[in-house]
């Protein structure tokens, strides 16, 4: 049970405001698009909002609880990040880099208990590793490498999952896999903010969209034409509806 | 890991051993036992018996901090010797030892040997990190060559006259005629710093991931920079500072383990550990065998088994990169 | 043809007293030719010695040393100080050595002696050169008479010494060192030079070491070899000290030297001490 909540969020990088006066709340069960032109300051609002960048103006507070004041390792339970690319300098297997995503949860002395052994098996089942377990990280493909990283996310079982791009460089295939992944995991119950360039993707399976433009809440709700419109600056025409809606850019 | 950390420890024991027994003066296991060899036990308790436990204290602490600056740097070729710290510690051991701060304690000489290290890593840290892998090994050797300049020029100025010529010590290292002072001396160091070390593990897995992942999971990445380079300013200042400074056995062990237990840092810290003790002790045991006038130092037989090596990772690694 | 044979008479005689004459102006380069010329000539008639003879521990030995000028073995001063005849050991530079020849002055080249024989010839081709011979016989007169009493009054006790504190550096047989030590009664433990650790030094089980007095008391990483615990434990009455200068030049008080070393050698060995 956890309510993400951001007021006046603001973040200001060598003397410039990357993002100013963000508020939002979002709670369990909401898969939340972040969408916005290049440079809108989207990877930056999610660090913000996963605790990782500390804000100059404003705050976010999980339950009501400031993240600066939640101690690391229990906010590390909490919330899962992934930022763009993400990556793995050493050739571990893939159990071993999922694995990794249960840190937070290791004891104080030794290694980790077996009962997480169920917990690392099942999720790498329900992301199609279970094959390839005991392959190095990096002769996988670039859809197999999405999926291990997105499993070491999921391990731990995070009620808030925060995901940087997560379909980028990803086939067709493998991005709609993907996004099916998110949105069951918030219908389980948790919360899921992700940032996208794919409109019709955002469109099809995030329950709710956060626009953004030059730093600052330029639209929320659903994707419409006029909302494009506002934050892109292009016209677009969106046909069909729920998992089959599409989203195109008309050229002017 | 644990089959191969029980296999080395094995071999440890066969290998300190046999540096019990070898040596200018063959012992036989007989005059060791039972004692009846004066001569013998004399030799074995208060010279080879110091000198092996040296060689492993000294031996393990290269090889675990090399294990940990590998992981927290990314690098596979980080090392304390490649890194500076090592000639920093010895730099450091220098002026207490020549410039007569010892005198006043002993400690001063691991104490001076602990502070070198740790100036000589902010260098370079501070210099290197966050360009690469290459910057960071180069950032290294400026900063050995300053320090390795350093010592040259101290001991120029040092009051005794032998000084000129005991540079050789200070640069190729040496476990020549140490007795049980200098154990006592940087046990304490080493121990305290090897703790330090062994915790980094789980923090060193999760970097695995890049430094934000690694936050994202909980790891303090400040208190992690801060074991690791506690750990090795404490076990490898202290070492130093008795046998001078010696290379390669702190980029080659790790190495040697990964074939073994694979890449995960953690699982590499006991085995290099125990590598390293390993290759000092045999590179001690060839040390005293070889007889061409005075004992050839450490750093000959380490350079031997390390250069190539290094050699080795750098091609490899010029394959790997873009 | 009296004209003649006076004339080839008051050659001869002239040539005689240039061979007769002894040099007036004598130099000495080297510290070991410095002690044996001051030891052999007056005063008036040295020009200079070697400025290394003013070190401290060459001094204590021949304090005369402070009163006679002083040269740095370089060819100005050679020119300077005119001599008529320089003393040197073998092997001093050709530069040096071509120069004197141009310029006409004699130069007299000695071996380094190492042995009593050797410091006899040596005794005496100085004396011959500097026209004391009568002085130099006295002198190894003397030393002779020391040996002789030395080798009477020897006992049979075998006392095995090491030189120690040279960076494990055990000079043997072929040395000034183990001559005088053989003299005074000891055995050195080693024929060859050779290097030792501290294992290989007590496997040889010396009864005694022996340092050069002129043992820096500086701190060095040599202290963890002439200050191992072990060594201090063995040989804490076992350790003597000699004048460096003993062992460094092979004069006719070596035979002194000799004596001195054997009644310390006889103190120490009094005392427990050594390798069980």
């Amino acid at each position: 049970m956890s309510v993400l909540l951001a007021e006046g969020l603001g973040v200001r990088k060598g003397g410039r405001a990357i993002i100013g006066d963000i508020s939002l709340t979002a709670g369990p069960g909401e898969f939340i698009a972040v969408v916005g032109p290049n440079g809108a300051g989207k990877s930056t609002l999610l660090a913000a909002l996963a605790g990782l960048t500390r804000p100059s103006a404003g705050e976010v507070s999980l339950d009501g609880v400031p993240l600066a004041r939640i101690a690391r390792r229990k906010l590390a339970r909490a919330r899962a990040y992934l930022p763009q690319n993400p990556m793995c300098e050493w050739p571990l297997s893939v159990e071993r880099l999922v694995a990794l995503g249960l840190t937070a949860h290791l004891p104080a002395l030794g290694p980790l208990p077996d009962t997480f052994d169920a917990a690392i098996t099942q999720v790498l089942a329900d992301h199609d590793l279970l094959e390839r377990k005991d392959q190095p990280v990096t002769t996988l493909s670039g859809g197999e490498f999405s999926r291990a990283m997105l499993a070491r996310a999921l391990v731990g079982r995070p009620e808030l999952l925060i995901v940087d791009e997560p379909v980028t460089g990803l086939d067709p295939v493998h991005a709609f896999a993907a996004m099916v992944r998110l949105a069951a995991w918030a219908a389980s119950g948790n919360t899921v903010i992700a940032s996208l360039h794919d409109l019709t993707l955002a469109a099809r399976y995030a329950g709710r969209i956060l626009a953004l433009k030059n730093g600052q809440m330029a639209g929320e709700g659903t994707l419409s034409p006029t909302m494009i419109r506002n934050v892109f600056g292009v016209e677009s025409r969106m046909r069909g509806e729920g998992r089959s809606v599409t989203v195109d850019f008309l050229e002017s | 890991m644990r089959s191969l950390s029980a296999g080395l420890g094995l071999l440890l024991v066969v290998a300190f051993i046999l540096s019990l027994l070898a040596g200018r003066v063959w012992l036989a296991p007989p005059d060791i036992v039972f004692g009846h060899n004066v001569l013998a036990s004399l030799i074995v308790t208060d010279l080879r018996l110091p000198r092996s436990i040296l060689a492993l204290l000294v031996g393990a602490s290269l090889g675990l901090s090399g294990a940990v600056l590998q992981g927290l740097t990314r690098n596979p070729l980080a090392e304390p010797a490649l890194l500076g710290v090592s000639t920093g510690a010895a730099l450091g051991a220098v002026l207490a030892i020549y410039f007569g701060v010892t005198m006043i304690s002993g400690a001063a000489g691991p104490l001076l040997g602990l502070v070198g290290a740790l100036a000589a890593c902010a260098l370079t840290f501070s210099l290197g990190q966050g360009g690469g892998t290459i910057t960071l090994v180069l950032a290294g050797a400026a900063v050995s060559s300053l320090t390795a300049a350093g010592i040259a020029l101290a001991l120029n100025f040092a009051p005794s006259p032998y000084a000129a010529y005991e540079i050789m010590n200070w640069l190729l290292g040496s476990l020549a005629d140490k007795s049980w002072n200098q154990v006592w001396l940087i046990l304490p160091f080493v121990l305290v710093g090897g703790a330090f070390l062994f915790t980094t593990g789980p923090a060193l897995d999760a970097l695995s991931l890049g430094e934000t992942q690694a936050e994202s999971l909980g790891i303090d990445l400040s208190r992690l920079r801060i074991a690791a380079i506690a750990g090795t300013a404490l076990a490898v200042g202290a070492a130093t500072s008795v046998t001078g400074a010696i290379g390669f056995i702190g980029l080659v062990a790790p190495h040697l383990a990964r074939p073994f237990v694979g890449h995960q840092p953690s699982r590499i810290l006991l085995p290099a550990a125990l590598l390293g003790a390993l290759l000092l002790l045999v590179a001690d045991i060839a040390a005293r065998l070889v007889h061409l006038g005075p004992e050839l130092k450490l750093g000959v037989f380490t350079s031997l088994i390390g250069t190539p090596f290094f050699f080795w990772l750098v091609v490899r690694l010029k394959r790997t990169s873009p | 043809m009296t004209r003649g044979i006076g004339a080839a008479l008051l050659l001869l005689l002239l040539m005689g007293q240039a061979i007769a004459a002894p040099p007036k102006r004598i130099m000495s380069l080297t510290v070991c030719t410095d002690e044996l010329l001051m030891d052999l000539a007056p005063p008036s008639r040295i020009a200079s010695i070697s400025y290394l003879s003013r070190e401290k521990a060459a001094l204590k030995l021949w304090p005369e040393a402070a009163r006679l000028p002083v040269n740095h073995n370089s060819a100005e001063e050679i020119v300077e100080q005119k001599p008529d005849l320089v003393l040197t050991l073998v092997y001093a530079s050709t530069e040096l050595r071509t120069l004197l020849e141009k310029s006409g002055i004699r130069i007299l080249e000695v071996p380094q002696a190492v042995n009593f024989a050797q410091i006899r010839s040596v005794t005496r081709m100085v004396g011959n050169a500097v026209g004391e011979q009568e002085r130099a016989e006295l002198l190894i007169a003397r030393m002779d008479s020391t040996l002789r009493d030395l080798a009477a009054t020897g006992s049979k006790q075998v006392i095995r010494v090491a030189s120690w504190g040279g960076g494990g550096f055990v000079p043997g047989s072929d040395t000034l060192f183990d001559a005088v030590l053989t003299a005074a009664g000891g055995r050195n433990i080693t024929a060859h030079d050779t290097y030792y650790d501290v294992e290989s030094l007590i496997a040889a089980r010396p009864d005694i070491l022996a340092f050069a007095d002129d043992y820096i008391d500086e701190p060095s990483l040599r202290r963890d070899q002439n200050d191992h615990p072990l060594l201090l434990r063995l040989f804490a009455n076992r350790r003597i000290v000699y004048p460096a200068a003993y062992a460094g030049c092979g004069l006719p008080q070596s035979a002194d030297a000799a004596r001195a070393l054997r009644s310390e050698l006889l103190q120490a060995m009094a005392k427990p001490g050594g390798v069980p």
